[in-house]
């Protein structure tokens, strides 16, 4: 009873960031005929082209190839609105942010929500394809969205504040961060297979952080099977990047806003 | 039940900007603005230095100074935009900053959705967020416009709607930056309830009379410290001969 006391107020306010957001998304697409629907749309004419383009092995049915690859993208799009959409926040969007009653931590957690509005209709459109393509994919293995979904909160926010603090420090940053992130597209499994590869593309599976969460997400929907290995590495990857953003919070919090 | 105040000891807060050009120039002392440091990466301007103030539960204070003299940044220090870098800062009550005219909504938006967003961010409970969003519709007066984007309104226009906004507005501490006049006798009221409903206002303006009809306390700021504090009339007065003073000086 006490915990639900605790909670509630929390609750109650993710849903009415994620009610923000699905009206201000609303609005971003409110001269189009589709409105909203461009978000999946997007997202399924993307993977399909990549699909088709990257296709490697007449062996792989297209359909699973096609799920392999939107599992993997609709995450991707995630992490880089998490890195590319968060060297502004508190420059641009703190104003508004203190207007409306949110602190500059709760920004951080709204820009967050916006995402997982955006992750959450991509992923409806995952089910949608992995129930046409790939059924026998369901399983209890979904039940460790549970894991998956703080994981990645937890690591977008820390990722977001690091990265709005470098380029807020090194404004030249913005630039270099967003072009390293379309060359991290292409240096992640995102279209490319990593089972059995060699060379560069077995040292990008490998050493590439982006790789392990591509993967958690895969095996959440079963289009891969579950290996406690990854789980472990993607853990250790998000507990040091909270623990460095949260130093890094404390350390700069008084000074951050004041930066021009 | 706590009592809303805003307690400030030695606080001293500063911006920094990065060097760029010949930073030497920035030096130059003008007759307005706060001092400019210049650092190995940065400029610091010093937009507060060792200000020490306590405003309690029902005073209602104002805040006068020339361009630059740290008015805004210790209202937004209030907000929570700012941070200091020394000294203690103390707020109790929840800070509802009014800074200017379209700060906190989104012009690309119509009425009808910033309202409605409006009330989702101030925590209006979804079963009357329409019966709020159809009040602000009736106070603004805008007719269809209200369903037009706001960049398609009007000066006038744009601050009747930000005026009719105000209701949802439930802070303990107002904070306004220059005063918005308002537009008509029905808007005026709403300017009156929310400042007679907020347990402290914070109101930083270059209008005596403004001043006079709203505060009771008055702080003169001087390129980021506090010059005077005391009644209203006491305070504008020794700013104002100040102000010719300067005037006078800078004729010669």
């Amino acid at each position: 009873m006490n915990f639900w006391r605790w909670l509630r107020p929390y609750l109650s306010l993710l849903i009415r960031f994620f009610h923000i957001s699905f009206i201000e998304a609303q609005s971003e697409h409110q001269s189009t005929k589709l409105g909203i629907l461009w978000i999946p749309l997007s997202t399924l004419i993307f993977t399909a082209l990549l699909a088709l383009v990257f296709k490697h092995s007449d062996a792989v049915p297209v359909g699973d190839f096609f799920v392999y690859v939107l599992s993997g993208y609709i995450l991707w799009l995630f992490i880089q609105d998490s890195i590319s959409g968060s060297t502004t926040v508190i420059q641009s969007r703190l104003d508004f942010a203190i207007h409306n009653n949110i602190s500059m931590l709760g920004l951080f957690l709204k820009v967050l929500v916006d995402r997982l509005f955006e992750l959450g209709i991509n992923t409806v459109l995952l089910v949608v394809a992995l129930a046409l393509f790939s059924p026998h994919s369901f399983g209890p293995n979904l039940l460790l969205a549970l894991v998956l979904l703080p994981l990645i909160s937890l690591t977008s926010i820390s990722l977001a504040y690091l990265v709005n603090l470098v380029t807020i420090m090194f404004p030249d940053m913005g630039a270099v961060i967003r072009t390293g992130v379309r060359f991290v597209f292409f240096a992640s499994p995102v279209f490319w297979v990593y089972d059995g590869v060699t060379g560069v593309r077995h040292l990008l599976a490998t050493y590439n952080p982006v790789s392990y969460y591509l993967a958690i997400n895969r095996q959440v929907f079963g289009v891969e099977p579950v290996m406690l290995r990854t789980w472990l590495t993607a853990m250790v990857i998000s507990a040091a990047l909270v623990a460095i953003s949260a130093l890094t919070f404390a350390r700069t919090k008084s000074i951050v806003t004041n930066i021009k | 039940m706590t009592k809303a105040k805003i307690e400030l000891t030695n606080v001293s807060v500063s911006y920094f900007l990065k060097k760029s050009g010949n930073s030497q120039k920035a030096l130059e002392k003008g007759s307005v603005g706060a001092q400019i440091l210049v650092g190995k990466r940065y400029l610091e301007v010093a937009a507060l230095k060792n200000v020490s103030l306590t405003i309690n539960e029902g005073e209602r204070v104002g805040l006068v100074g020339i361009n630059g003299s740290g008015k805004t940044t210790l209202l937004k220090l209030c907000a929570g935009a700012l941070s200091v870098q020394s000294g203690k800062l103390e707020i109790v009550g929840n800070v509802s900053p009014q800074f200017s005219l379209g700060s906190g909504i989104k012009s690309t938006l119509s009425g009808r959705q910033n309202a409605r967003l409006k009330c989702l961010y101030m925590g209006v409970p979804q079963s009357r967020i329409l019966d709020y969003v159809e009040e602000v519709k009736r106070l603004s007066g805008l007719g269809g416009y209200f369903e037009l984007p706001i960049q398609s309104y009007s000066a006038g226009m744009k601050s009747r709607f930000v005026m009719s906004l105000l209701p949802l507005v439930r802070g303990e501490i107002l904070i306004m930056d220059e005063w918005i006049n308002a537009t008509d006798t029905a808007v005026d009221s709403i300017q009156q309830r929310l400042i007679s409903k907020a347990k402290i206002l914070l109101l930083a303006s270059h209008s005596r009379a403004v001043l006079e009809t709203w505060v009771e306390r008055l702080i003169w700021l001087d390129r980021g410290e506090l010059r005077a504090v005391g009644p209203v009339s006491e305070v504008y007065d020794a700013y104002h001969e100040y102000m010719l003073a300067n005037k006078a000086a800078a004729k010669k």
